[in-house]
């Protein structure tokens, strides 16, 4: 490469174009020096990637192109029909980023429509570009400053189309992508559009690339053109060496990080990460039994067409996997590598994270029980509201009038009445039986205005801490909430011996806090069966935490807090 | 009399006009809902409303709200509360401005049929009918000590009236407003039960019971 740059910028200067600098003659070659070294570094460190290559191409375009300045016919000739390669390679580059293939249809067809310009628009106008006082002569077939004109408008129409085309899928591509992958490949991408617009613009103003016919030296566009240019290789290598395109690096670093005790599931997570060059990189845990993988928390880890997963395996079974991102990491050699040294370290934590996942299924399974429990309570007390409550009411008044018939035997007339009687008695039962399923103020007024009712009803003075408008938590939850207070107030009624109570409900944070406290003897004994084993089971099914603190003659404080996502 | 009933239990508001026909009463509006209830009750201007306390829309205390709503709408309109369930804290809903003309009872009192029609005629007469079963919860209730209903700041500014302070003094306190201290002190008086008077003696009075607890 370096031989041929040197060959070419030789011919180029020993041309030494009528009235074109020397420097502006060796631009070309150094744009193509810079393109050349990016893309060999880059093909050198991930041989799979077409990148490397692609940015070696363009840095040949330019080199290619750079031959017009030759003294040499054949080569100007040659130099000048490269007049567009550069752009065209530019462009197949920037939407082969990052994977190196070119993914959509429509960038497959715009780049090979880029291909096609330069036998049917380039090589045309040069043949027809004769009035071009260059004094090149070998391409010019047709003289005629009419057709030289028009030819010369198409191909910078054509490249302007080339150009508007190219920003619009760049631009639909961004705009498909997650934040975080946009973000990392943004700079590239924008960088790219605007060496691309400069390199058309001065292709635009000048007819033919750097060379202006009237101009004595580099003018400042041609300046900002190389430079901004030149820093597109530097953005495709800054992007691929670090972050996402890093490769994976000090294996031998990593086994260390590995080695060093105690090994939690982050640390693995996070050693696994760095060492692809992945940030959101982390391992997954296979359960044999589900058959299938979840994270360390024990959730189960759901497919996402972005992530790869490279399984992982220690003595011939599945131990887990490495979940990455498949767009940062496209080669499985780095991959492969690092899942084969994790086994062990995964085996080790993969029974944890079985036995946090069996917990949080149970979890998920106990608060569902507890939710339809609930469900199921507020449905009896309703299907009774509206069924047998009414009919019973009915029933009572139908033999009330059938007692108070004249037309009836007496004993007729007392049987009537005694039967309305055992109905009344039976409606005082089930109204009983409702209050204790689901209390009719909490059902229609909600876990504020049934807690002040609590309080009032209580045979000892209470304080309220109640935020009622801020208590419009699920119906399971208030019922659990209202369960805790009930009950609460009664162990202190019960057995606090206390002067007075305090009652706290309050809603913040994802939680619902509850506390009530008493100034009575304390010295809660749980294991005596004080109902507070009850009430930590109904808080603990509902995912709640549940508290009873009260030394003796400390007075008690129950407290409870209970999950309530709004 | 004329009378509009708010019942969504169907059977039982058929059930309900029967009987009061039977007894020589019009019932000139029904309505199974809270608003349509309201709607009726402002169009026939009866004497008395009957009133289901839950019912449609929300299921919840609707028709209680209904016949608060139409209480004040209406103040002339007497007003019967039935409900399969009575609350205390409904009861005081209900008499909270003015008793008279007003009646809250469980649904199977209906059926003692001399109560049920005494109570329509007590209620159309200006008095008020009250459950048993509230009254003698709200018994449980009034021997508790009224202090213990004030609110933590309302007990602050006693225990400082106690300490002899002025509502100015208090003001400076607890960092509030005098016109802040006023209204609490009114409220405390209210809670209390200590009537307006025309010498000053609410002040002595409330710190007395503050201090004999």
């Amino acid at each position: 490469m370096a031989a041929l740059a040197t060959v070419q910028l030789a011919v180029a200067i020993a041309g030494d174009p009528p009235g074109v600098p020397t420097a502006t003659v060796a631009l070309p070659t150094l744009v193509a020096v810079v393109y050349a070294a990016a893309g060999l570094i880059a093909w050198a460190r991930r041989p799979h990637s077409r990148i490397g290559a692609l940015l070696t191409a363009v840095g040949l375009a330019w080199l290619g192109w750079g031959l017009w300045a030759a003294d040499i016919p054949v080569l100007t000739a040659l130099g000048l029909l490269c007049g567009m390669l550069p752009i065209v390679v530019m462009v197949h580059l920037l939407l082969a980023f990052p994977s190196g293939r070119l993914e959509r249809r429509s960038e497959r067809a715009l780049v090979l429509l880029g291909y096609l310009l330069i036998p049917l628009v380039q090589l045309p106008t040069e043949l027809l570009g004769a009035s071009r006082d260059d004094g090149i002569t070998l391409l010019d077939v047709v003289d005629d400053t009419a057709v030289a004109d028009l030819a010369r408008t198409v191909q910078v129409a054509a490249q302007g189309v080339l150009l508007v085309a190219t920003a619009v899928l760049v631009i639909r591509r961004l705009r498909a992508e997650d934040p975080g992958w946009r973000r990392v490949t943004a700079p590239v991408y924008l960088s790219g559009l605007t060496a691309l617009t400069f390199v058309v613009l001065v292709a635009v103003l000048h007819g033919t690339g750097f060379t202006d016919a009237g101009g004595a030296g580099v003018n400042a566009l041609d300046a900002v053109a190389i430079a901004v240019v030149v820093v597109l290789p530097i953005a495709f290598l800054w992007v691929m060496l670090r972050g996402g395109f890093a490769r994976a690096g000090e294996l031998s670093e990593f086994v260390g990080r590995l080695g060093d005790a105690p090994l939690g599931p982050t640390p693995l997570a996070d050693a696994v990460a760095d060492a692809l060059g992945d940030p959101t990189a982390t391992v997954a845990y296979w359960l044999p039994a589900e058959r299938h993988y979840v994270d360390a928390s024990g959730a189960a880890v759901e497919p996402d067409s972005h992530r790869g997963v490279e399984e992982v395996t220690h003595d011939g079974s599945r131990v887990g996997a490495i979940v990455y991102d498949r767009r940062l990491l496209r080669e499985a050699e780095p991959l492969r590598s690092v899942a084969s040294t994790v086994g062990l370290a995964l085996e080790r934590e993969r029974l944890a994270a079985q036995l946090r996942a069996s917990a949080r299924d149970l979890r998920a399974s106990r608060a569902r029980l507890a939710e339809a429990a609930d469900d199921e309570r507020r449905r009896i007390a309703r299907d009774l509201h509206d069924g047998a409550q009414q009919r019973l009411v009915l029933l009572a008044i139908e033999s009330e009038r059938l007692a108070r018939r004249a037309d009836e035997p007496a004993a007729v007339r007392r049987a009537a009445g005694e039967l309305r009687a055992g109905l009344d008695a039976a409606l005082t039962d089930i109204r009983g039986l409702v209050q204790g399923i689901v209390p009719p103020l909490l059902a229609e007024r909600g876990l504020g205005t049934a807690v002040e009712e609590l309080a009032a009803q209580a045979p000892l003075p209470v304080t309220l801490e109640v935020e009622p408008g801020d208590l419009a938590a699920p119906e399971h939850v208030q019922s659990t909430a209202y369960f805790v207070v009930s009950e609460a107030l009664a162990n202190v009624a019960k057995h606090a011996e206390a002067t007075r109570a305090t009652v706290l409900v309050r809603r913040g944070d994802g939680v619902l806090r509850i506390e009530v406290a008493d100034d009575g003897v304390g010295g809660v004994d749980r294991a005596r069966g004080s109902g507070l084993d009850g009430l930590a089971d109904r808080v603990a099914a509902a995912g709640g935490t549940f508290a009873v603190e009260g030394a003796a003659g400390a007075g008690t404080s129950v407290r409870a807090e209970l999950p309530c996502e709004s | 009399m004329r009378i509009v009933i708010g019942e969504d239990q169907v059977l039982l508001r058929e059930g309900l006009v029967r009987l009061l026909e039977e007894q020589g009463h019009e019932v000139v509006g029904s309505a199974g809902d809270g608003p349509d209830m309201v709607r009726k009750a402002k169009a026939h201007r009866p004497d008395i409303v009957i009133a289901d306390v839950r019912m449609p829309p929300s299921q919840t205390d609707e028709g209680l709200r209904a016949a608060l709503e139409i209480r004040t709408a209406e103040p002339s309109i007497g007003i019967l509360v039935l409900s399969h369930h009575v609350e205390v804290r409904y009861a005081l809903e209900l008499l909270a401005d003015d008793a008279s003309g007003v009646g809250y009872l469980l649904k199977q009192r209906v059926a003692d049929l001399d109560r049920f029609f005494a109570a329509l005629e007590r209620i159309d007469a200006g008095g008020s009918v009250i459950d048993p079963e509230v009254v003698s919860a709200m018994l449980g209730r009034a021997q508790r000590d009224p202090i213990d209903r004030l609110t933590p700041r309302q007990r602050e500014v006693l225990a400082l009236m106690a300490e002899g302070r002025t509502n100015a003094g208090i003001a400076e306190e607890l960092v509030i407003t005098e016109k802040a201290v006023a209204k609490h002190v009114a409220a405390i008086f209210e809670a209390l039960g200590l009537p307006p008077s025309a010498d000053g003696n609410r002040r002595v009075l409330a710190v007395i019971r503050y201090l004999n607890r």
